[in-house]
């Protein structure tokens, strides 16, 4: 992997950064295409593509920092960015959060290219069509169905990151996102089904997805969504919930991964996506859940949407547990949030997770491929231990307080579980509860069977905001006591 | 005057904007490429932003983004496709992306089928595009302005972001049509923080710094803390008495135009949150009346070249107004388009003020909740207009008309239909215009201009 001017672009840099005597500089080159291709009721919506180049740049200098972004990639488009970034180190130094000497500035070099059997960019764009095609022919379109939407997301990124000192890392990714919704209405009742926020996102290409089980899954969900319209009401009042892993990726997300952040933790995120309840001192000792709770920050999971050979401040990938047997471990935080924690007193650890949406933002603190370890328990046996309850799946809405917890979450479907057994379908179930309690009432992990490997490509956070991926795996879960309503 | 405005002179330059010469000379490569036959549309996004980060007083990040962005739409033979391309600024780098970008556009639209509902943009007949008039004599630049304010704040624990720069929006199509939107775009959005997730959240955003007017909105901010020192108040879940902001009453309705409330796309697949009201089967208070109204920052014209309408009825003393109807959705649906986005949300959207003088709102309420700011809305159950949220903020607990304490964080869970129908006592005289802070892959335009709401119940759950 290589880009044409990276010679050029990174002698400029160097240049740049002796001249100017700048401790430390980094060049972020990116180029993106993606495709978004829709069909609404069989007919195809007018193609929707994108074509993106551009670069940052960061400059610390005088224990200041400051970065720039433009979309002109050449020596020039450096140098004109590099010297607006050292305007800005220069300028906020006396004001500066941090102490840009004392911050990490290494030097790595390394590649990663993500698994894609059968690039979706490989093929002519009639054949891509026909794949998707493919997936909603023969689909059933009972008069009850309102809405059928499929489509296809196909994202292919290059990043080069260079840095003063020698570092280089080059990372290729190719994303694709088969996406399904239904949406159904029947005597004022209106039922929606779908993977839910592009859950089934992956690091893949065509021939790592099944044509066959895809086009099953429109059937599916169009049954499902006409079924629901004629469901009761979901039952009302604590009972106890097993989540499907559609669910327990928002569940996951929201009341684990967001209070995670080490820059929320730090303050940074007060004014727009929230803090969080987890504070420093906790780390190492907080029961944040059951026993039964194993959770792991992983960019090096094949195929999953947000995997990675390094972060985007040089930080080099790998597995940790952020939370094992229960106990909380390590926060979400790169290098230089570490860094701050330890300037604030605190040594606590992380993870290499400073990422960019884009060349125009900069990095923070984001969750990468966050998951939750499977258990030992079959779906079955998570079930079988239920009296009274419900099988809830599929996030339809979800909502959380700034401190990420007090939560309520909305669901496609429900199952209503008596004795062990599963029963009727019931729709929109509704819970709600806080995270600091809620997770200690998971008794049951499903084993690797029940395990789903998803993700989302729409994760926002901050200031200015950026949207970003996220991969979460997790297997189905069961938890004791729930607050539930319709 | 401040501790940057030494060092702020290499700050300056951007402010000659550039960017009605890069899209005039993007227009131009466009067009010299066009082939006959083909159809030509493009909507031009471009910003130049200073944007500094700032926690605990500190600056976090401070940086520059210069960005270009054209969406070009392609139609051959009744066939359409559009593509995002960036742009560099550089001449002969850009014919290289644009040429590159109509050929992924070619090679593409022969293998899509002809699409019935196409609409192809108005003739020309608008007047020519002006550049951006420099700006005011002696304005502070954003390296000044930030000095100044973190100047002002001294002591206290601010956390937020100022931007500041240019934004840009240009259409141009095939047949001549041109259209330009450029303004001048400053802004601070913070919170000063009291302690954990107490804070007073405040907003200011001109065209020109007004330094001022900071002071002056820091000032209040600071006056205000010493209410949420206080212990906090913890109500029991259940109904209570409430004074919405105008910031919580615009997140209430920004529920409805997250979520396709206005849009007919939505209300035919029946996802819209507001289809009973659509249908006549519920209504709200006939205090009530909602616009999309033309002007505020956003431009007048949609990514097609339509023009907006300069006041758009969403809803009237209580009732439907009528839908936000795209070009598309027209021709999909069998409607007038009203020159709404592709995506049918209001861009402006105005409430009509109502009867309440602010000053006399808190002793209107009387004993409640004085919701300052929500947060994290979604729909508990779409279809009957119910949201969920959490209050956030400066949210305080009312006694007698008097604050009395900062009221713990709450969940409620309510219907719309029921806040703001039988329960909505009165909206006040004043409004406040707020521009939104969104920056998710560039500067938002839109704005709200709305009163405070008061309401005999909203029913927190948790």
């Amino acid at each position: 992997m290589s880009h044409p001017l990276e010679a050029e672009l990174a002698a400029a840099l160097s240049s740049l950064s002796a001249r100017a005597g700048a401790r430390y500089a980094t060049l972020l080159v990116e180029r993106t295409s993606r495709e978004a291709l829709t069909l609404k009721g069989g007919a195809l919506e007018p193609p929707d593509l994108s074509e993106d180049e551009g670069l940052q740049v960061h400059v610390y200098h005088g224990g200041g920092a400051g970065y720039a972004a433009t979309g002109d990639v050449s020596a020039r488009g450096v140098e004109e960015a590099f010297e607006r970034a050292l305007g800005w180190a220069r300028a906020t130094a006396p004001l500066a959060a941090w102490d840009s000497d004392a911050a990490p500035a290494p030097h790595p070099v390394g590649e990663y290219e993500s698994p894609a059997r059968g690039s979706w960019w490989g093929r002519a764009p009639a054949e891509r069509l026909a794949w998707l095609r493919a997936l909603d022919a023969d689909a059933p379109s009972p008069p009850e169905v309102v809405l059928r939407e499929v489509s296809a997301l196909a994202v292919r990124r290059e990043r080069l990151w260079l840095t003063s000192g020698g570092g280089r890392v080059a990372q290729r990714t190719e994303e694709l996102s088969p996406d399904i919704t239904v949406v159904a209405h029947r005597d004022g009742v209106t039922q929606r089904r779908s993977f839910g926020l592009r859950g089934r996102s992956r690091q893949a290409g065509l021939e790592d997805l099944s044509v066959e089980g895809l086009r099953a899954d429109v059937a599916r969900l169009v049954e499902e969504a006409v079924m629901l319209t004629a469901a009761p009401a979901c039952p009302e009042g604590v009972m106890d919930l097993v989540v499907d892993p559609e669910q327990m990726m928002l569940q996951l997300h929201e009341s684990i991964g967001h209070p995670l952040e080490l820059d929320r933790i730090l303050g940074d995120e007060r004014n727009y996506a929230g803090r969080s309840f987890v504070t420093l001192d906790m780390f190492g000792a907080y029961q944040y859940g059951s026993e039964l709770l194993n959770v792991t920050f992983d960019p090096t999971v094949a195929g999953e949407l947000a995997s990675y050979g390094f972060d985007d401040q040089g930080g080099r990938a790998s597995r940790e547990f952020l939370i094992q047997g229960g106990v909380l471990l390590r926060p979400l935080g790169g290098e230089l949030s570490q860094a701050r924690a330890r300037a604030a007193g605190s040594a606590v650890g992380g993870v290499a997770c400073a990422r960019v949406q884009r060349w125009n933002r900069p990095p923070i603190d984001r969750m990468a491929n966050l998951n939750i370890e499977p258990g030992g328990s079959s779906l079955e046996s998570l079930i079988g231990g239920v009296e009274r309850g419900l099988l809830v799946g599929t996030n339809l809405a979800w909502s959380i307080d700034d401190s990420r917890n007090k939560f309520q979450f909305g669901c496609e479907y429900g199952r209503v579980i008596e004795q062990g057994e599963l029963k009727g379908w019931v729709r929109s179930p509704n819970y709600r509860g806080v995270s600091a309690s809620f997770w200690r009432s998971l008794d049951g992990v499903g084993d690797a069977a029940s395990r789903e490997v998803l993700g989302t490509p729409y994760c926002g956070k901050g200031e200015p905001n950026q949207v970003i991926t996220v991969g979460h795996a997790a297997p189905a879960c069961r938890f004791r006591g729930v607050e539930v309503f319709a | 005057m401040s501790l940057l405005s030494e060092r702020s002179e290499h700050l300056e330059h951007f402010e000659r904007s550039e960017h009605l010469e890069h899209f005039e000379r993007a227009r131009a490569l466009v067009l010299s490429m066009r082939r006959p036959g083909e159809g030509l549309m493009g909507y031009w996004m471009s910003e130049t932003s200073d944007f500094v980060r700032f926690t605990r007083g500190g600056v976090r990040q401070a940086g520059r983004v210069e960005q270009r962005e054209l969406r070009l739409a392609l139609t051959v033979e009744g066939r359409r496709a559009s593509l995002d391309v960036t742009l560099s600024g550089a001449p002969a780098d850009d014919a290289r992306r644009l040429a590159g970008a109509l050929d992924r556009l070619r090679a593409l639209a022969p293998a899509l089928p002809p699409d019935p509902h196409l609409c192809d943009p108005p003739p020309s007949d608008a007047a020519p595009p002006s550049p951006l008039p420099p700006p005011p004599a002696g304005e502070p630049s954003a390296g000044e302005a930030l000095g100044v304010f973190l100047g002002l704040s001294a002591g206290l624990d601010v956390v937020g972001i100022l931007s500041s720069g240019t934004v840009a929006r240009g259409f141009l199509s095939g047949e001549g049509l041109t259209r330009w939107s450029e303004r001048a775009a400053r802004q601070v959005d913070w919170s000063v923080v009291q302690s954990a997730d107490r804070a007073v959240k405040c907003g200011w955003a001109g065209e020109a710094w007004d330094l001022a007017a900071l002071e002056r909105k820091l000032s209040e901010a600071r006056a205000q803390l010493a209410a949420l020192a206080r212990p906090a108040h913890t109500p029991a879940p259940g109904a209570l008495r409430a004074l919405l902001s105008p910031a919580a009453l615009a997140d209430l309705l920004g529920a409805f135009s997250d979520w396709g409330g206005w849009s007919a796309q939505a209300l035919h697949e029946r996802q819209s949150p507001l289809g009973l009201l659509a249908s006549g089967a519920r209504r709200f208070s006939p205090l009530l009346s909602v616009y999309d109204a033309a002007g505020g920052a956003a431009p007048a014209f949609q990514a097609e070249g339509h023009l907006r309408p300069a006041r758009h009825p969403l809803v009237v003393a209580g009732g439907w107004g009528a839908p936000l109807v795209s070009p598309r959705s027209a021709r999909r649906l069998g409607l007038s388009s009203t020159g709404a986005p592709a995506h049918e949300a209001p861009q402006t959207l105005e409430v009509e003020a109502g009867a309440l003088p602010s000053s006399e709102a808190l002793a209107a309420l009387g004993t409640g909740v004085y919701v300052s700011d929500l947060w994290y809305l979604n729909f508990s159950d779409r279809a009957a207009a119910c949201v969920t949220g959490t209050t956030r903020f400066a949210t305080l607990w009312v006694e007698g008309g008097a604050p009395v304490a900062p009221l713990s964080v709450m969940r409620f869970d309510d219907c719309l239909y029921d806040v703001l129908g039988e329960r909505l006592e009165a909206l006040t005289v004043e409004r406040d215009l707020s521009l939104s802070a969104s920056t998710y892959d560039r500067r938002s335009l839109s704005s709200t201009l709305t009163p405070a709401a008061l309401c005999a119940g909203l029913r927190f759950t948790l």
